[in-house]
């Protein structure tokens, strides 16, 4: 024994040669996430199971790459409340070489956070935070959605509390280039948030932002509105030209834009719970937000350009947005479950006459089942059922005619529905092998899958595809007269988080 | 009947061949000649604070796997005895000798130093970084201590779930990193 003793003694600095260390003091830390996969669509679709992530995202998500470096310019120090502070930037697409129509191209990705965070400055517990602000409660990872997110498209200061129970953040900003982009315009936004947690088995919290945009004259990238004109006439860009027809030869005197102030807000609550028996945690999200208005769009008319201001046109839109996901444990270390719900109550009180994705409804259900065969392989199941409701009319074909119909099977060139339903039902199931190498767990990650998904729905070609749109493409490509409701997809695909 | 078998052999076997795959043999790790003790102490060091906590049990447990699969029993030592102490012993030398004197009949001692953060909220779910220090030793001579330091980076579902949680995710790679360096601590003997 002490000769192995002894050995252990003298092999010990030579070890300190073989083996690296990675720590780093003060250095980079890198993170991210990718999913990218190979998805052959003999159907003439581009590789998505159906048209987006209400009915799971498992298989109708495009691939994703995101990037974030951490940088610590003074390196917390774990035994003491010293001042610190990191810079934080990530870039992030959904672009990735031969696994979509981008193929990777730089111009699909952005760099959409940077930040730098202090800690211990003036107040104990309290981060600080400057750049950009996006912050959330949680996510439904079924769904691959954030409900109770704030701050996604502002740039300012926030300041958050942290201890054991209490999680304050208050933070103020300017929204105008997340919100209006090239056509800047100041747009303060104060908010904040609270999230309790009592104990280890429930948490709740709530928060909220308001947009503001002021009237700045002579701005032309500030609300306006058009005064005298039709809200029909603005959505079928044909307000210059009615103006005309009703003012001959007046086409100088196209009224001015009014000044007008904007203003939109979301709130945010989440409930959280579990720990107990089968439930790993639930999670419960809800939203309540009214929209932010448009600003301008350009109409052409006597080879002159219009700007038509539309601050009126756009101002009412609401959204509610309500999600839930359970997380269960159903036999330990063999079979787990995700069960999730999603509704959504979009209204656009300004529109009463056109389908629109701010008229609508929806509702959603996902579950998720993973076997677990070893440690490594995996079995998953999934299943999905929807239901999009349009609240102006038909906004759905059903049928590989219906490019001819409208309301009641009669052809209208003039209307406004596209389609000959007001509904979309959509039914999805998935199955396939997983591979984690890092063992169970429904989302531990890195997973490699081998996927078989089917949807069925009650419109016809009800994925993104290249097929006919309009009358000349129609008498240009011979497009099968038969309805198609079933897509079947087969994709290999991974999903990593670092 | 003949319908079944067809069904079994074109949708079974596949399955069963990907079921024996996650079930290949691994290499077997390099094993000391002989069981040696090792004391084991893992802790968890508390952000802003010198306080220390004692790591989650499915991660000790893991710990101890790695170690008696290179045929070193693992004497785990009670962290009543040590996280006290650990809160004024701060070194990695100064604890290694707290922990030498709590080892009983152990002639290794294996020290393992976690520290959780916070990295950053990342599409949806919760980035942790998890700094690990694990350092060997012979208890006759603690000068020929050797620690290996790496990161690992932990994602978590939920906003509630903190450093113990970002510890026990990290429990996997840490177990691969410590066989490493059992490894090549066993080999080079």
């Amino acid at each position: 024994m002490h000769k192995f003793i002894g050995k252990i003694l003298s092999g010990s600095a030579a070890l300190a040669l073989l083996v690296p260390g990675t720590a780093l003091a003060g250095g980079v830390d890198v993170g991210g996430y990718f999913r990218i996969a190979a998805r052959p669509d003999w159907q003439g679709g581009d590789g998505k199971l159906g048209y987006w992530n209400l009915y799971g995202r498992l298989l109708n998500e495009g691939p994703y790459a995101a990037v974030e470096m951490k940088w610590d310019i003074l390196e917390r120090d774990p035994a003491s409340s010293a001042v610190w502070t990191s810079l934080h930037a990530k870039v992030e697409g959904a672009s990735i070489t031969n696994a979509d129509d981008g193929n990777g191209s730089l111009d699909r990705l952005r760099l959409s956070q940077v930040y730098a965070k202090a800690g211990n400055v003036l107040l104990q517990d309290v981060t600080w935070q400057m750049g950009t602000l996006d912050t959330w409660f949680g996510s439904l990872g079924l769904y691959d959605m954030w409900p109770a997110r704030l701050f996604y498209e502002t740039i300012g200061f926030s300041a958050r509390y942290q201890n054991d129970t209490v999680d304050l953040l208050l933070g103020l900003g300017d929204s105008g280039y997340g919100i209006k982009g090239a056509e800047y315009d100041t747009i303060i936004t104060p908010g904040g948030s609270l999230r309790l947690s009592p104990g280890d088995h429930f948490e709740v919290g709530f928060g909220g932002q308001y947009n503001h945009e002021s009237h700045v004259l002579g701005n032309r990238h500030a609300p306006y509105q058009i005064p005298g004109i039709e809200y029909e006439d603005y959505i079928r860009g044909e307000v210059v030209e009615t103006w005309v027809q009703e003012n001959p030869d007046r086409l100088d005197y196209f009224p001015d834009p009014e000044a007008r102030d904007a203003s939109s807000c979301k709130l945010i609550g989440y409930l959280g719970f579990g720990g107990f028996g089968p439930v790993r945690w639930n999670n419960f999200f809800i939203n309540y937000q009214r929209l932010h208005p448009e600003t301008y769009y350009t109409e052409e008319y006597d080879g002159r350009s219009f700007d038509i201001y539309v601050t009126d046109f756009t101002d009412e839109r609401f959204q509610l947005n309500l999600g839930n996901e359970l997380q269960l444990i159903l036999v330990p270390h063999h079979l787990e479950a995700v069960w999730g719900v999603l509704y959504g109550d979009y209204r656009d009180l300004d529109n009463d006459i056109a389908p629109s994705d701010h008229d609508r409804k929806f509702v959603s259900t996902v579950l998720r089942l993973q076997l677990f065969m070893s440690e490594t392989v995996h079995l998953l199941g999934e299943s999905s059922v929807a239901k999009e409701v349009s609240r102006n009319g038909n906004a759905y074909r059903e049928h590989w005619d219906s490019i001819f119909t409208n309301t009641g099977g009669v052809s209208d060139s003039r209307g406004l529905e596209h389609g000959d339903s007001d509904q979309r039902n959509t039914w999805q199931g998935k199955v396939g092998v997983v591979l984690n190498p890092l063992g169970p767990g429904i989302y531990t990650r890195p997973s490699l899958r081998l996927l078989y998904g089917a949807q069925y729905s009650n419109q016809n070609n009800a994925f993104g595809n290249a097929f006919v749109e309009d009358l000349d493409q129609f008498n240009d490509f011979e497009l099968p007269e038969e309805d198609q409701h079933w897509h079947h997809l087969v994709a290999l695909e991974t999903e990593v988080w670092f | 009947m003949p319908r079944m078998s067809m069904f079994l052999a074109r949708f079974c076997a596949p399955l069963c061949v990907l079921f024996l795959a996650g079930c290949l043999s691994r290499q077997q790790p390099v094993q000391a000649p002989t069981p040696e003790p090792v004391a084991v102490a893992a802790v968890l060091g508390v952000l802003d604070s010198t306080a220390v906590q004692a790591v989650p049990e499915p991660l000790a447990e893991r710990l101890e796997r790695v170690l008696q699969a290179h045929n070193l029993p693992a004497r785990p030592v009670e962290p009543s005895q040590y996280l006290e102490r650990f809160t004024s012993k701060r070194t990695t030398a100064h604890r290694l000798s707290e922990l030498a004197q709590l080892s009983g009949d152990a002639h290794l001692l294996l020290l393992v130093e976690a520290v959780a953060e916070h990295y950053s909220q990342m599409n949806g779910r919760y980035r942790w970084t998890v700094d690990v220090d694990a350092t060997i030793a012979p208890k006759a001579d603690l000068a020929q201590a050797f620690t290996v330091s790496f990161k690992v980076p932990v994602f978590l579902d939920h906003y509630h779930e903190k450093e113990l949680q970002a510890a026990e995710a990290a429990g996997p790679l840490i177990e691969r990193r410590l066989g490493v360096l059992l490894d090549a601590y066993l080999g080079g003997l």
